[in-house]
């Protein structure tokens, strides 16, 4: 790949965005290190560090920088009290309660329950030591049909809302800044062009800031934004809306005219099971950067991290940069934290640190807990799975489905049509409730270290077909929910291996009768007016909206 | 129109006259009476809009579009198998189509415990009429029996068991015998092809892919409803749609409407609301013919043996027999164990028939909310529903050796295959216990019985709520009790029922 020559001719400097009003949080630009033995580790020609965890305000991280400009604009710059939205969690609500505190405001701050994470607590600590006012709710969902307004509305009840990751097209301004920072250092011989930008990618405006802000300061890096959250809105069109808002805020200060912004490629793959949700990958990514002197946290940055560790593995090269977005670490906190929580967020916390109950149910759970923490030290040493793409089952549950269709299904006539039997597993899966999926997850790292339960040293998959038809057999026998996941994984496995035509001749069976429609849109699919004449074309509202 | 609402921006307000929750028989049915009669309509449904080029017979394809949980759904033991539809049409997509009415002496014993002034006998029977010939309701002409059906029949005519041919709502029907995954050639007179376009040309709104979450009321009357989109693929919320409305009628199912309820904090004080709720447990037997039964092919079911169904007598027996049939996926999971005996009866798969004894039950179960979206149900047969649903698995092994099968095979844990001889007996001794047999039901019911007494039931004989002006209820949730019979012809006409009054009522 070839960068063009940066032309310093064209090229904007963070000196072109002084009209915009800012609080002057963030002055010196934050450091570049280079990390030369993780770069040759990883057979990279390069790789820099972005250390936003050094921005000076509000504990570091790359929310002050947003916050920098959306605080000093109205009505927040006035306003007594703000709104904000976070997770338990949070490193937004962090960054909101260190600004109230210097700006001496006070915060509504609106949480929502997330699994906790690393240094979480710590968070929730600090805010609920803040000048802020909790309010609690069980989920995102919840959150939204309790106070939709907290997501639609500029106010509610008089208080400006500042909404998730602090993106609004003003706060990004703080990371167009970023992106031209950068450029300079580029500029001052700290660092080559790079390449490939590794960010993670949350509420948005932290990837497209800097693709407009590198454009800008005439870098053209690829910026690869790991998402940290769930597709529920399309990702695509958001970067779009938010980046025709940023351009229209910088068209008010004279800002006209600017370059296309980098590309920006989103990278799903590091997700697992969801926000908030840590992954084995983002935890050794955590535990490597820990040896550079760098603190992540498994959510956002850990999988960025483990982003860049894979596509190096899998030998995608160039000068590399990852754009560290945590904050550091210690906060401070009020010895009393927990009083100020409202009852049912610190009952919830105490449950989780009281750990399992008792129950036959909890003990599993409980016990499956222990063998996931074991997964995500042993998910390397699995053979590759050629073109495994699953949107529920990770490559070495999909190992584990294969495994277990072996040792259920002896060989037969039709030679054992294994190899579409995790991808059936997958198909089934999608679209079932979180809960179960969970359960379903559960089942699957019951099962490939469970074995360690009936002392056999080898995981699952690594067993012979026999001894895991074994361990199949002996978890039947034990009844209760062991026998439940013996039952589960069997009726995954032969739905998804009798569903296979090529399993029905020997059952007498003649299959379908109506030949399979490759895409539900596609042209071969049958029209029948007399019901395709009901459907409003997508995105169509109904006449009984109300504006 | 029918909508995408997973299409829809994060955030929609709506209002209506009237909000229906679920697009089932119940739901669409009261959707078109007060579309028809002039009313702004929203109907909120989970799942998809369907059309037959979508149903492409393949098991693993269709379970996740037609039914909750993809066909997994439980009690919340797993002891219980609760088939459960979903998509525009609800269960009348995936149904077997068999047109039952309750028998009149069960309702005239509803009428004597719960009231029930708006439903005498003469508007039972009017509003049934007025459902048949809606659905062109018909009985399957002998010449259309499979073998499977035909094999019942002789049986019963060995045994001297009383049994007979049932009715339809098909028309077009090639007799593919894919009903259960939806019918590709539009043969089903169901909610979909009938209701949904005669609501629709009268205005009403269909949102597809959303789900309510809860019933807004203050100061005693509904104000609207809360929903959430569901994203395709995962069906995870998406955005939120909220809906002013001064009626809301629940439609969802007799697990859904309860929960809804339940979570809403809908005042009830007689407390009936989701711990009254029926099934129709189900077991099934297998029998292996030296013959091919191909029980696959054609209609599924067209004969019955109610010989050991006396819901006219008290105390009498209550269990129907009916074949049962299932594609290669479903009878996989359906046989127990795995291996080489699982594969060996696997092999046999076109030698197989299977019959189900389904209980007219008295075990009451409950359903509770769980979380937003969820719900969870408890129900295990009470030991007098265990007898009956143990006779009923003799009975069904009885049928298939009088049919020629040459070994039964139960699917216990652990299996048993019993070489066919008269006496069966064996089977009687039985003890069912969670787990050791599959216990499967496709019609719960009566989890908010209708009932005149306000101190005792939540709604009244027209589906009106007692305690929330404005809120109306409409599917098989208002039965009474069990009802013996399959259930879609009912809920038909409770939709008819409760659509008319809810029209009739002026002010909301």
């Amino acid at each position: 790949m070839t960068i063009p020559p940066r032309d310093p001719r064209n090229a904007l400097r963070t000196a072109d965005l002084d009209g915009i009003p800012r609080l002057g949080w963030v002055d010196a630009p934050s450091p570049v290190t280079a990390s030369p033995r993780f770069a040759e580790a990883l057979g990279l020609p390069a790789l820099f560090l972005k250390r936003d965890d050094l921005v000076g305000a509000l504990h570091g991280g790359s929310k002050p920088r947003k916050l920098d400009y959306l605080l000093a604009a109205p009505p927040f710059d006035t306003a007594p009290a703000w709104h904000a939205i976070g997770a338990v969690g949070s490193g937004n609500l962090v960054a909101v309660t260190a600004a109230a505190i210097a700006r001496e405001r006070r915060v509504h701050a609106h949480v929502f329950w997330a699994p906790l994470s690393s240094g979480a607590l710590e968070n929730i600590a600090f805010v609920a030591s803040g000048p802020t006012e909790l309010a609690y709710y069980g989920s995102r969902t919840v959150l939204g049909l309790r106070s939709p307004g907290l997501f639609l509305r500029d106010a509610v009840a008089g208080a400006p809302v500042i909404p998730p990751g602090a993106t609004t097209p003003r706060g990004d301004v703080g990371m167009v800044r970023a992106g031209l920072e950068l450029c300079a250092q580029v500029e001052a011989g700290e660092l080559p062009a790079p390449e490939r930008i590794y960010v993670s990618f949350g509420s948005g405006g932290t990837a497209v800031g800097l693709a407009l802000g590198l454009a800008m300061g005439g870098l053209r890096p690829q910026i690869i934004g790991v998402c940290a959250v769930e597709r529920v809105f399309s990702l695509r069109r958001r970067i779009g809306l938010l980046e025709r808002q940023l351009r229209a805020e910088l068209a008010r200060w004279g800002l006209a005219e600017l370059p296309p912004s980098c590309p920006i490629v989103l990278d799903h793959g590091e997700l697992g099971a969801g926000y908030s949700f840590p992954t084995a990958a983002s935890l050794a990514a955590c535990e490597r950067l820990a040896e550079e002197g760098l603190s992540l946290e498994p959510a956002y940055t850990g999988k960025a991290m483990a982003a860049l560790v894979r596509d190096a593995k899998a030998g995608v090269r160039g000068v590399t940069l990852f754009w560290n977005t945590a904050r550091r670490e210690g906060l401070p906190s009020d010895p009393d934290w927990r009083a100020r929580l409202p009852p049912a967020l610190a009952r919830r916390l105490a449950e989780e640190a009281r750990g399992p109950r008792p129950s036959r149910r909890r003990v599993l759970l409980g016990a499956t807990a222990v063998v996931l923490g074991m997964v995500a030290y042993r998910v390397t040493g699995y053979p590759p799975l050629p073109g495994w793409s699953g949107l529920v089952l990770s490559a070495w549950e999909a190992h584990v489905a294969r495994a277990a269709a072996e040792a259920l299904l002896p060989p037969a006539p039709d030679g054992g049509a294994y190899d579409g039997v995790a991808e059936g597993v997958d198909r089934y899966l999608q679209g079932m409730p979180e809960g179960a999926l969970r359960e379903v997850h559960g089942m699957f790292a019951l099962l490939e270290h469970g074995t360690a339960l009936g002392g056999r040293l080898s995981r699952f998959t690594a067993l012979s077909p026999e001894e895991r038809r074994g361990f199949l057999e002996s978890l039947e026998t034990r009844g209760g929910l062991l026998a439940q996941a013996y039952g589960g994984i069997r009726d995954l496995c032969f739905l998804a291996y009798y569903r296979q035509p090529e399993t029905w001749p020997a059952l007498g069976y003649d299959g379908p009768r109506v030949a399979p429609v490759a895409s539900e849109s596609g042209a071969d699919r049958m029209a029948w007016p007399a019901y395709d004449a009901l459907k409003a074309s997508p995105g169509t509202l109904p006449r009984t909206v109300v504006p | 129109m029918i909508y995408d609402a997973s299409s829809f921006p994060p955030l929609v307000r709506l209002r209506a006259d009237l909000c229906v929750v679920g697009s089932g028989p119940g739901g669409a049915m009261v959707a078109m009476v007060a579309a028809e009669a002039g009313l702004s309509v929203l109907v909120l449904e989970a799942g998809d809009y369907l059309t037959p080029a979508d149903m492409t017979q393949r098991e693993e394809v269709m379970f996740p579009k037609l039914y909750w949980d993809a066909g997994g759904r439980t009690t919340k033991d797993r002891a219980v198998k609760i088939h459960q539809g979903r998509g525009v049409g609800g269960s009348s997509l995936h149904n077997l189509n068999l047109c039952k009415r309750i028998p009149a002496s069960l309702r005239a014993r509803w009428a004597k415990e719960r009231g029930l002034a708006r439903l005498d006998a003469a508007t039972w029977d009017a509003l049934y009429a007025e459902v048949e010939a809606l659905l062109e309701v018909s009985v399957v002409p002998p010449e259309r029996y499979n073998r499977h059906n035909q094999l019942l029949e002789k049986a019963c005519g060995l045994l001297g068991w009383r049994g007979g041919g049932l009715s339809h709502n098909r028309s077009g029907c090639i007799g593919s015998g894919f009903c259960e995954v939806g019918c590709a050639y539009d043969g089903k007179n169901n909610a979909a092809k009938v209701l949904i376009p005669r609501a629709v040309a009268a205005g009403a709104e269909i949102l597809s892919r959303c789900q309510a979450v809860r019933v807004k009321h203050e100061g005693g009357r509904v104000t609207g409803v809360e929903a959430v989109t569901l994203e395709h693929g995962t069906n995870r919320p998406l955005g939120v749609v909220s809906i002013v409305s001064e009626r809301v009628c629940l439609s969802g199912s007799a697990t859904a409407t309860p929960a809804l309820l339940r979570r809403s904090g809908v005042p009830d004080p007689g407390g009936e609301t989701g711990r009254t709720l029926r099934i129709h447990p189900a077991v099934v037997a297998a029998g292996d013919f030296d013959e091919p039964v191909r029980a696959f092919d054609g209609i599924p079911q067209t004969y019955e043996c109610t010989e050991h169904l006396r819901i006219d007598e008290e105390g009498g027996r209550r269990v129907w027999i009916v074949p049962a049939f299932a594609h290669p996926v479903g009878t996989a999971t359906l046989i127990p164990g795995h291996g080489a005996p699982h594969r060996e009866l696997m092999q046999r798969y076109s030698h197989m028939g299977a019959l189900t004894a389904m209980i007219h039950d008295e075990t009451r179960g409950s359903v509770e909310p769980s979380g937003e979206l969820g719900l969870t149900i408890d129900y295990w047969p009470d030991a007098s529903d265990r007898r009956e649903l143990v006779f009923g698995l003799w009975a069904c092994a009885k049928l298939l050796v009088a049919a020629g099968a040459r070994r039964i095979v139960l699917p216990t844990r652990p299996l048993r295959v019993l070489p066919a001889t008269e006496s069966m007996d064996a089977i009687l001794e039985l003890d069912l216990q969670p787990g050791s047999i599959d216990v499967t039901a496709v019609h719960p019911m009566a989890s908010v019985p209708m009932g005149d007494d306000p101190r005792v039931a939540a709604v009244d004989s027209a589906g009106k709520h007692h305690h929330v002006a404005g809120l109306w209820v409409a599917d098989g949730s208002l039965f009474p009790s069990s009802i013996g019979v399959p259930p879609q012809l009912s809920i038909y006409a409770m939709g008819l029922h409760v659509g008319r009054a809810l029209v009739a009522q002026k002010t909301p």
